[in-house]
């Protein structure tokens, strides 16, 4: 059943889903929409360079697979540069990093994805997130939890108002940023800091 | 804080921080719709004012909706009314650690829904009695699981009798003063108590399913029938247990004995046809089993760890159902086929802790098996490939001198792959440049690290 699910599925959505684990073939169609990837996959895989052609893409979404479980081994990892991706594609919606223990730092150019809604930097290496991260003024989800080099939240994070989910749980963040207390829309937060002498006013 | 519109779950932490209580009441904690909370305060904090501690907590009382709670080195020398004052009516779980100037616990008895507490650390408190219980007629009313960990002061602990009606879980763990437990504690089903020194229990445990003692040394099984007792797990500390009778034992389903440095044998008269699991493991004096073939017809899992008396398998062979074997014993091993003959239903071998620098031997091995773990073989170097034959299942743990998989690569048979921290081989199962990689990299379920 799930089989048969799975080819209907398919059918329906054309080129517009590109999942790597079912599709055999080096390029990423031009007109997906919608591209997941099985992170153990991707070492066979050569085919990120054409994702910069894929100028539509709205979301992009590394999966782990269970049963696999390979840490420290086979992080995944781009061949390309983040930058130049971000530069050609502007109307992503869902961007994730989930497991790439490759990444170090999200580039600047992050900031162009206005368009971005929920972005993933879940087990990534990161220490400090760029300050254009606060001009995703769509963004409605940040998760950073696991982000074990993560030290600091940008000081602008209160820019982005519509943020509704925020959740850094295993960082090593010890503070919140200033003006915290600005995002308005918040409605879940794993964890809160109190600093000394300014305690849990909204400041 | 104060303004966000918050719900699901928060953790606060440096909760020391906060100078003024009134700043604590800015948070507005009431008035956010959090299911879980969790307080931290830094865990080496000295208060400079306990009161003080005392008015931050209570100005950080959360909604009615609460159901789990989690406070971390609060440092006050009292718990606050909005705990147990039917403010938190809805409260299921509850947790307190290491809230060491906490000199007595609060009427936690008082909470009707609550169905976990979990008591840690609380370094000041010597006896708990009736303030614990709170004043209703019973208390405790829902309480399925109760857990107390590292109390060291803890010498009394005075039972309501109406209290615990639902209590099924009670773990004891380091509380190396407790003295004793009221029998009503006892009407449970599962018992797990560890490293309490001055503990004794002779009460009637008759109605428990689960008990585990680990490094009790005045706890004595009290041997008289027990009739629900399906797991029992006895680890170090019970020094008069020379002969462990089984016959007493009738529902027993798995049997664990570890460090008891006095056990010799089982002793068993009539057939056991319910026990599946039997592990004996650190137990120097260990001699012999009776004849399991014909007394323990449903054994499925046999372990004889470190049992150097143990030189032999039963009379009469191993029980035909055996499917999973555990030993650390070459000589043993040595045996198995012989032991086992043809009609063996093992699956599972696991070897743990042997000296040997090549295994598998080919013909050492039945041919029903199909999973093999090596733990801990610190003089392992190779592995033959004819002796993994028919395998799909290979684990290696911590086997630091293990080099290299065999030549010939693996069998295709084997599906599944696991590999911790055996440094040398890990190197070259790297992908993709690992010399070994080309041998493993069609295996569906690797787990390397």
């Amino acid at each position: 059943m799930h089989d048969l699910l799975n080819d209907l599925a398919k059918y329906v959505c054309g080129d517009f889903c590109y999942r790597l684990k079912f599709y055999k073939g080096q390029c990423i169609p031009k007109a997906a929409r919608h591209f997941s990837f099985v992170v153990n996959d991707v070492e066979c895989f050569d085919g990120f360079g054409s994702l910069t052609d894929v100028k539509r893409l709205r979301s992009f979404l590394p999966i782990r697979e269970i049963g696999r479980i390979c840490f420290g081994l086979y992080p995944w990892q781009f061949r390309i540069s983040i930058p130049d991706l971000f530069f050609k594609i502007k109307f992503l919606r869902v961007l994730s990093f989930s497991g790439c223990l490759d990444l170090r730092e999200v580039p600047d150019s992050v900031g162009d994805l206005k368009h971005v809604h929920s972005l993933d930097l879940l087990w990534t290496k990161i220490q400090k997130l760029t300050d254009s991260i606060c001009l995703l003024y769509n963004l409605l989800i940040l998760k950073l939890n696991y982000c074990s080099s993560l030290e600091e939240l940008p000081s602008n994070l209160h820019k982005l108002t519509k943020l509704r989910y925020l959740e850094f749980e295993g960082t090593k963040l010890t503070k919140m940023p200033i003006h915290f207390g600005e995002l308005r829309n918040l409605q879940v937060l794993s964890t809160f800091f109190v600093e000394r002498n300014s305690e849990l006013k909204t400041r | 804080m104060g303004g966000l519109n918050l719900h699901g779950r928060l953790s606060v932490k440096e909760v020391q921080n906060i100078v003024n209580p009134l700043d604590a009441l800015e948070a507005n904690l009431k008035n956010k719709h959090h299911v879980k909370l969790e307080l931290t305060w830094k865990s080496d904090h000295i208060p400079d004012d306990t009161s003080k501690e005392k008015k931050i907590l209570e100005n950080l009382q959360p909604s009615k909706q609460l159901e789990g709670l989690s406070i971390r080195s609060y440092c006050g020398s009292q718990f606050l009314s909005w705990i147990f004052d039917n403010s938190l009516s809805n409260l299921v779980f509850l947790r307190l650690d290491d809230c060491e100037y906490c000199l007595c616990l609060p009427p936690l008895g008082l909470l009707s829904s609550l169905k976990t507490l979990k008591i840690r650390g609380l370094d000041g408190t010597v006896s708990i009695g009736a303030e614990f219980y709170g004043s209703n007629s019973s208390s405790f009313l829902s309480l399925e699981t109760l857990e107390f960990y590292k109390m060291k002061e803890w010498e009394e602990w005075e039972c309501k009798t109406t209290s615990f009606p639902r209590l099924q879980h009670l773990s004891l763990d380091e509380c190396p003063k407790l003295k004793g437990l009221s029998e009503q504690l006892l009407l449970l089903k599962e018992l797990v108590i560890g490293y309490c020194d001055k503990l004794i229990i002779s009460d009637n445990t008759s109605s428990l399913e689960i008990l585990r003692i680990n490094a009790c040394p005045l706890v004595n099984i009290r041997i008289t029938y027990y009739d629900f007792l399906n797991v029992m797990e006895i680890v170090g500390g019970c020094e008069s247990l020379t002969i462990f009778p089984l016959d007493f034992f009738l529902k027993l389903r798995s049997l664990n004995l570890r460090s008891c440095q006095n056990l010799r044998r089982i002793s068993q008269q009539q057939i056991h046809n319910q026990l599946k699991e039997l592990a004996i493991d650190d137990c120097p004096q260990f001699e012999s089993f009776s004849n399991m073939q014909i007394l323990l017809p449903c054994l499925t899992m046999l372990l004889i760890i470190d049992c150097p008396e143990v030189e032999m398998f039963p009379d009469g062979g191993l029980p035909s159902n055996v499917k999973e074997l555990f030993l650390s014993s070459l000589k043993l091993i040595a045996f198995l086929r012989e032991t086992l003959g043809a009609n063996t239903c093992l699956e599972r071998l696991c070897i743990v802790k042997v000296d040997v620098e090549c295994f598998p031997d080919q013909v050492l091995l039945p041919s029903s098996l199909t999973s093999l773990e090596i733990d801990g073989c610190r003089n392992l170097k190779k592995m033959e490939y004819k002796g993994l034959c028919h395998l799909s299942s290979l684990e290696l743990y911590d086997c630091p001198n293990l080099e290299r998989l065999p030549e010939e690569g693996l069998p295709k048979s084997i599906s599944s792959l696991t590999i911790w921290n055996c440094p040398l081989l890990q190197q070259r199962c790297q992908n993709p440049q690992g010399e070994d990689w080309g041998k493993i990299a069609h295996i569906q379920q690797l787990d390397i690290r």
